[in-house]
């Protein structure tokens, strides 16, 4: 099991939610919005390839 | 190790990105200061002393924006010496091109009328220059530690995504 992967997407995580409150407190409330949904869309990147492999095992175990 | 050493160079090019950011809106805030207080200076020299404009400037200087302008007053005239010293030090003061352009008003009037309309003008133009700088202060506040840590935070999560 890849923890690191786990870490990575916590990492991102907890950067963008500090960056999410900084740029509230500046007034930047779009900006903000607009780094929560980078975060979200890196942590996508990560997570999809992930996700193939998942169903590439499923597929084979099932014999499809 | 390799992996290290680039993480640490991309965490400290960002965080030097940021507080360069924040350094340059600090030393914005001090030259429109340093300035608003130069027109001050010249606004009495030319009503009270009533000294050539060339020493007036470099009476008036606080961070050699003014002394370059005088220095080559005598061959270029009053408004192509404002306007390259403006040029010059523009980048080294870290202002914005809206400043300078409030600055450059300046060579357009003075040393061409009585030294009552040139007080006025100066007047207007500290007034400005002093809501600039009031303006330039307020965003500090607000932006300054925003780009600091944000620069840091940027390059945190540039290496978490790659490593």
């Amino acid at each position: 099991m890849n923890v690191d992967l786990i870490f990575q997407i916590a990492g991102v995580g907890i950067i963008v939610a500090v960056l999410n409150q900084l740029l509230t407190r500046a007034g930047r409330e779009e900006q903000a919005l607009l780094t929560t949904i980078a975060g979200l869309v890196v942590v996508l990147f990560i997570v999809t390839q992930q996700i193939g492999e998942l169903f590439d095992t499923v597929k084979s175990i099932f014999n499809l | 190790m390799v992996k290290i050493l680039g993480a640490v160079m991309t965490g400290a090019a960002c965080g030097c990105f940021g507080f360069k950011l924040s350094l340059s809106m600090k030393t914005r805030v001090k030259s429109l200061a340093d300035i608003a207080a130069s027109l001050e200076m010249l606004e009495s020299e030319i009503s009270f002393s009533v000294n050539k404009l060339k020493k007036a400037f470099a009476r008036a200087d606080r961070n050699g924006l003014f002394t370059s302008a005088a220095d080559n007053m005598e061959e270029n005239g009053i408004d192509r010496a404002w306007t390259e010293a403006v040029d010059k030090n523009k980048s080294r003061l870290c202002l914005t091109s809206a400043d300078s352009d409030i600055l450059l008003m300046l060579g357009k009037n003075i040393g061409r009328t009585d030294a009552e309309d040139q007080i006025k003008n100066i007047k207007y133009i500290k007034a400005m220059v002093k809501e600039r700088e009031k303006q330039a202060q307020s965003d500090y506040d607000r932006f300054g530690k925003l780009y600091r840590s944000g620069g840091v935070l940027i390059g945190l999560m540039i290496i978490i995504i790659l490593i």
